[in-house]
């Protein structure tokens, strides 16, 4: 614990300190992602392995911005309403289920183990079951997207919501706060951190879930296409569709990461 | 009781600013007792049947050994815990279940940590209470700015807690807990997590402060030099179950009371007194086998 010394200048008002992000933390992905595929081209050449195993990057390259906007893009825009449709009703009823659950220690108790049931059930499994059910509505997969989704957030937040500080909440009582004042004024804002994890793996979840929901069933979505282009050894494009899919993970993640960085302005 | 036989406690009482011992207490404690749940089942007694009168405009000092149930009968004059058995009252008048929420905008309660929220600024800190209290409205501000003045951080607004130091931090703690302009502060031994030379600063301060604002104030405390310095009425408890082992007012002078007090020789006769008494209840308590735990 440092010292007090009666006057210090203060910061510069209104002006939090800012983490500076050293120019390295950029270039360094960069040279990691050119060093892949440099290696990977010259793996290919060098081994003379057949393309229906593994083809050239600059082959997949070549084939997906041949037939991008006609065989992808349907399907890419398909699969990505399937995911935000699903992820926006996930948040929310992870959030409301945690907090409804975090109110009595005997709830919490009774709903963990379903909750982590649910996590770790791959929902692919589930999806001939869905099918069976409800027909190939694009509503299933949706549903298999938020059955997916909702969980996770659901137990980081719970587990945000239960791990309040003991004296913050004689903070709380000290000034005879109310149930609901506790909630909106100490455990939800002591929580985000933990809410935040669980909305980052729920993107991850999410996307998961979407693949999983083509793959099983349908004649639409980027799993779909995948399927079928291995089915006709067109290896370049499935390859391609699987980074493109990678890459709707990636920048959901990271607009994850920006919002939180706006959010939690604070150090733990 | 033999220390109470003690020449000290016959001593007349004479709060700074005489005369207020007239008027009746603000606060009563009548034989509180507070039973926990032990660990193998059972009940453990932490505070033993507790009488106390707080009044005006007074400084009482609570001193005990560590597990001697100080903590949690601060907790209980701040409605943070329920007494298992006696009576409080608040003003005259009398609460049977300990002060009910309603009531507890008469006190402010400063814990050993800081317990700031770390994604409040300072400003918002302070506002917490009158958040809390629904007065947040016209003239918070003011309020808000008036009470960092008197903690002396008044350009730290809007800063975050984790950029102030452990000093800095208690201070608006401090600030946070009369910014709803309670008449009593419960202070949960307010500088125990501090180094010894903030710690010693920040005595200096809380003194002015308590002159400044004339508040009542209890403080739990395991330094007699802190209990010399600001109290009035000096509590010492006994280890577990904390019962009221000595009670002595505090005839220090006013004036005395500054850098200089070590120097006063009232001041090194009650330290040395003092400081047999909490010795002999910290042996007592380790004697009688209670270890174990902190207990507050």
């Amino acid at each position: 614990m440092t010292t007090t010394t009666a006057r210090q200048t203060p910061p510069v008002k209104g002006k939090p300190l800012k983490r500076k992000t050293e120019p390295i933390c950029y270039i360094a992905p960069i040279i990691l992602f050119v060093a892949v595929v440099a290696a990977w081209a010259l793996f290919v050449s060098a081994s003379g392995i057949s393309r229906t195993i593994l083809p050239s990057p600059f082959a997949i390259f070549r084939e997906m911005s041949k037939n991008f906007v006609r065989d992808i893009l349907p399907h890419l825009l398909f699969t990505l309403r399937v995911i935000l449709t699903g992820y926006a009703v996930a948040v929310p009823l992870g959030i409301l289920i945690a907090a409804v659950c975090s109110q009595y220690r005997i709830i919490i108790k009774a709903t963990t183990p379903l909750i982590i049931l649910l996590v770790v059930t791959p929902m692919i499994t589930m999806v001939p079951l869905f099918m069976l059910w409800m027909g190939f509505d694009s509503k299933v997969r949706v549903i298999v997207v938020i059955l997916q989704a909702t969980p996770i957030i659901c137990l980081n937040t719970l587990t945000g919501f239960t791990t309040t500080e003991g004296a913050k909440l004689e903070l709380m009582r000290a000034m005879g706060a109310t149930r609901l004042q506790t909630f909106v004024k100490l455990i939800f804002p002591n929580a985000l951190p933990q809410v935040f994890t669980g909305l980052k793996l729920g993107c991850i979840f999410s996307t998961i879930a979407a693949m999983s929901a083509d793959l099983a069933a349908g004649k639409e979505g980027l799993g779909y296409r995948i399927q079928q282009y291995s089915s006709l050894i067109m290896t370049e494009m499935a390859y391609g569709t699987i980074l493109i899919v990678a890459l709707i993970g990636i920048v959901l993640f990271q607009i994850v990461v920006m919002i939180e960085r706006r959010v939690i302005l604070w150090v733990r | 009781m033999n220390w109470c036989d003690h020449k000290l406690s016959r001593l007349p009482f004479e709060p700074p600013g005489s005369g207020m011992d007239r008027s009746g207490p603000i606060l009563t404690l009548d034989k509180v007792s507070k039973y926990y749940e032990a660990q193998n089942g059972g009940e453990l007694l932490a505070v033993k049947e507790v009488s106390l009168g707080v009044r005006d405009r007074e400084f009482i000092c609570i001193l005990g050994p560590t597990a001697s149930g100080k903590s949690t009968l601060l907790k209980m004059m701040g409605g943070i815990e329920k007494p298992t058995l006696g009576t409080m009252s608040l003003r005259g008048e009398i609460f049977e279940d300990g002060i009910p929420a309603n009531k507890l905008r008469n006190f402010g309660f400063v814990f050993q940590q800081d317990n700031l929220l770390p994604w409040r600024t300072v400003v918002k800190n302070l506002r917490l209470p009158l958040e809390v209290f629904h007065s947040a409205g016209h003239g918070s501000a003011d309020r808000i700015a008036e009470m960092l003045t008197l903690v002396g951080l008044q350009d730290y607004g809007d800063v975050y807690p984790h950029e102030l130091s452990g000093g800095m931090r208690q201070r608006v703690s401090l600030a946070r807990a009369m910014v709803h302009d309670p008449d009593i502060l419960l202070m949960d031994q307010p500088l125990g997590a501090l180094d010894a030379i903030t710690r010693r600063m920040l005595s200096h301060e809380l003194l002015r402060i308590s002159r400044a604002t004339r508040k009542v104030m209890v403080m739990v405390t395991n330094n007699i030099d802190e209990a010399l310095l600001l109290g009035d009425r000096i509590l010492v408890l006994t280890a577990l179950p904390g019962e009221i082992a000595f009670e002595a007012a505090n005839d220090i002078p006013a004036e005395a009371r500054n850098e200089a007090i070590i120097e006063n020789a009232r001041y090194k006769a009650l330290r040395a007194l003092l400081d047999d008494i909490v010795h002999a209840q910290s042996e007592a308590g380790r004697t009688a086998g209670r270890t174990g735990g902190d207990g507050e």
